[in-house]
């Protein structure tokens, strides 16, 4: 079962500076590959799965983006918590035709079935809450944003 | 048992987490039900037999009873979309 430690202070991300999502995966991929968490089939996998099946969630207060690849591209897994510079347009999961706004971004690395189900469950709890995702938009470094991220409610409903 | 089946792009991270919630919103509701996890590639294949399927992605869509399983992500809607799963589960019985 993956903890909270599996969220990472070295791969959180504050102001990220991108036009697109694949921007996004090209900047976090250089960082993922670095830290070794990743391998080279990375960026090219992500890429493709999010034109195919895209991860904008159309949460409430705000959409929040959580993409992942294939479990083989995975060499630790990783929750890597990122705000955007200014939101871009992100396909929306239930319909890929759709755009949502999106400015927070959690990158999803996994690589074990199963193992990450709870995680993921106390994300979108957190995701609806409004008080927690406004913590979001008022952190301004990185610490404040892990640390905001980091005080999340770890339960679900 | 009655089987329903849930769908995203890999059968690993979404869909999971939509089965695991769909299963505890139907035991809620007093419904054992077998309740699947797959990719959307092999949807094709998994959903021969199936009561009901969950869609997380809009794409084909399949003759048997469909819900909105975006619904039981983001838990908006939730309680209904489970209402009227559990619903046409017990119909079945």
């Amino acid at each position: 079962m993956l903890g909270k430690e599996t969220i990472k202070r070295d791969l959180t991300v504050v102001d990220l500076e991108a036009g697109s999502c694949d921007e996004v995966f090209e900047k976090m991929n250089h960082v993922f590959l670095e830290k070794g968490f990743v391998n080279e089939k990375y960026l090219p996998t992500i890429c493709e799965r999010e034109h195919k099946y895209p991860t904008a969630l159309p949460v409430e207060p705000d959409p929040i983006a959580i993409p992942h690849t294939e479990a083989d591209a995975i060499i630790t897994p990783f929750i890597a918590p990122v705000r955007l510079k200014s939101t871009i347009p992100w396909g929306d999961m239930s319909d890929p035709n759709h755009k949502l706004d999106v400015k927070l971004v959690f990158l999803l690395g996994f690589n074990e079935p199963g193992a990450h189900i709870e995680l993921l469950q106390i994300l979108m709890h957190n995701f609806s809450r409004p008080e927690w995702v406004k913590s979001l938009y008022q952190a301004e470094t990185e610490d404040e944003y892990y640390d905001a991220v980091m005080a999340m409610e770890w339960t679900h409903d | 048992m009655a089987r329903v089946i849930c769908a995203c792009g890999s059968g690993v991270a979404t869909s999971q987490l939509v089965a695991s919630k769909v299963t505890r919103m139907l035991k809620d509701r007093g419904v054992d039900a077998d309740v699947e996890a797959v990719d959307i590639k092999s949807l094709r294949h998994y959903i021969n037999g199936a009561d009901a399927y969950v869609s997380i992605v809009k794409g084909e869509s399949f003759d048997i009873p469909t819900f909105d399983g975006i619904k039981f992500l983001t838990g908006v809607g939730a309680d209904q979309e489970a209402d009227k799963l559990a619903e046409l589960l017990k119909s079945l019985k």
